[in-house]
């Protein structure tokens, strides 16, 4: 009996635990739709900013600041707080929080500290990386997808006294809740099926690809695999989170000071130089070395 | 005797290998009955009139074929604890049914790609059916004009091979995923009276 409960449930029920998470990508992707279309439509009816279905079929599509409140009610309640629940269901003898690596060890501060400088050395490699994607057949729609995404991005970044609100719906509740999603839930569940190095390989694409950006899958999936090593060799999610929120924040900052520069095309001219693109990858390649090498072997494992 | 048969066995063994029988027989038999009604509709839309209304029998049928492919999971489920393994687990449901979808889909595939052999005119009639359709329709010009591409490229995208798999699988394959767990809960027997 104590042995059976010390079986995850996942297991005791004849699931696979990385079958499971796909499922439950499912099941967030649908949902954290659904919630945005819900909250925003609530938010313009109580706020009386629509009266009639004409004027909300309008609203969202323009009112970009209640959308990205629906965004972040979506992330934090489907992405963040479902994914610690459904996390119970892999857990055994281990707690959720320590299933999806959400816990503080010694040594957190440092690897959040470089986990950081990590994700902004890395930013001219990602950039090329992206340039290397713009050679890649892409579908005509999902190009206009990713289009109509950036220009989003820059519509509501373009809005006057955004900055502060910006960082809180691009990069603090992502940084939580996708994390907690791709790093927690999703790399944890693929590492106990089949160990941690396909673990990173498919939790980076599977992040990339729920971007919906086949425009960005590159550079979305460089990051995914680093912020999954950091978490991996630091044992916590916080690392990645910090990194995570280092590299969204940068690119709402860079969005809101030079738009123009933040949401063009790349093109050879815009890519840094060769020598900058060395250093990035060099300096990178250190970096995770360092983190490497610092690691405790039994979180390793 | 049929005791005996089930003494032994163990959910703990059933494999993908144990599954394929039953997801194949269940979805050869599917893919065929959903092919024929898809076909049947089609030609029926193909000689008859323009109605001018949204519900066409290719809407209808396509609610029909989802519904009654919906099955093949719990009937997957249900063959398996008959002929394989009384013992399946909830997860091992899901697999089966999951398995089921997708061979209902391939064979869909396969099929029709025949049938484009057999009338290779099929595709095109069926689109100016449907554009025929859209454009007895009391509408806007302009929302007619999008109507008639969205639905010409969507009956092309239902006839095309590669896209009716890659959107096929993942779709009718969570479908009975879900059902498979159904069928689990119906048909299976208990291996011990675990509760949740």
């Amino acid at each position: 009996m104590l042995n059976r409960m010390n079986t995850p449930w996942v297991e005791r029920k004849g699931f696979s635990h990385w079958g499971m998470s796909l499922l439950w990508l499912v099941f967030v992707f649908l949902t954290s739709q659904a919630v945005v279309l819900i909250v925003t439509v609530a938010v313009l009816y109580a706020t009386g900013a629509v009266s009639t279905a004409e004027e909300l079929i309008t609203a969202t599509q323009t009112r970009l600041d209640v959308l990205f409140i629906g965004n972040s009610v979506g992330q934090i309640f489907v992405m963040g707080l479902a994914s610690l629940l459904i996390a119970g269901l892999h857990t055994g003898t281990e707690t959720k929080l320590e299933f999806l690596r959400i816990k503080w060890h010694n040594d957190t501060v440092f690897y959040m500290v470089l986990g950081g400088i990590l994700i902004l050395v890395i930013q001219p490699t990602v950039m090329f990386l992206g340039y290397l994607n713009s050679f890649l057949p892409t579908p005509e729609f999902l190009e206009e997808l990713h289009r109509s995404q950036y220009q989003m991005f820059e519509d509501y970044l373009s809005s006057d006294g955004v900055l502060l609100i910006g960082l809180f719906h691009i990069a603090v509740v992502p940084a939580f809740a996708e994390e907690v999603l791709f790093r927690g839930y999703v790399m944890r569940a693929f590492e106990k099926s089949a160990g941690i190095v396909a673990a990173l390989i498919i939790s980076s694409l599977i992040f990339s690809l729920f971007h919906l950006q086949l425009t960005n899958i590159l550079p979305l999936a460089t990051l995914g695999a680093v912020m999954g090593l950091v978490t991996w060799l630091s044992g916590s999610i916080w690392p990645a989170v910090v990194a995570h929120f280092v590299n969204n924040g940068s690119a709402v900052i860079m969005g809101t000071i030079w738009p123009d520069r933040a949401f063009a095309e790349i093109t050879p001219e815009l890519l840094p130089p060769i020598w900058i693109l060395l250093s990035s990858i060099v300096l990178s390649g250190v970096l995770i070395k360092i983190l490497y090498s610092k690691s405790n072997f039994q979180l390793k494992t | 005797m049929e005791e005996e048969k089930t003494m032994g066995q163990s959910s703990d063994s059933i494999s993908i290998k144990d599954m394929l029988p039953s997801a194949t027989v269940v979805g050869l038999v599917f893919s065929i009955i959903t092919f024929a009604i898809g076909l049947f509709v089609g030609y029926y839309e193909i000689s008859s009139e323009p109605s001018g209304s949204f519900f066409s029998p290719s809407t209808l049928s396509g609610s029909v074929i989802c519904l009654i492919s919906l099955l093949g999971g719990v009937l997957a489920v249900w063959h398996f604890v008959k002929e394989v393994n009384p013992y399946i687990k909830l997860g091992q449901g899901a697999a089966l049914g999951f398995l089921t979808g997708a061979v209902m889909v391939i064979l869909t595939a396969v099929y029709s790609e025949i049938w484009n052999f057999i009338d290779p005119d099929y595709t095109d009639q069926l689109v100016e059916a449907t554009i025929a359709n859209v454009e007895a329709m009391e509408m806007p010009d302009a929302q007619k004009d999008a109507m008639i591409d969205s639905m010409a490229s969507s009956v092309r995208q239902q006839n095309s091979f590669l896209s009716s798999i890659l959107w096929g699988i993942p779709i009718t394959g969570i479908l009975n995923l879900l059902t498979g767990m159904v069928g689990v809960k119906i048909f299976a027997k208990k291996e011990d009276e675990e509760t949740f």
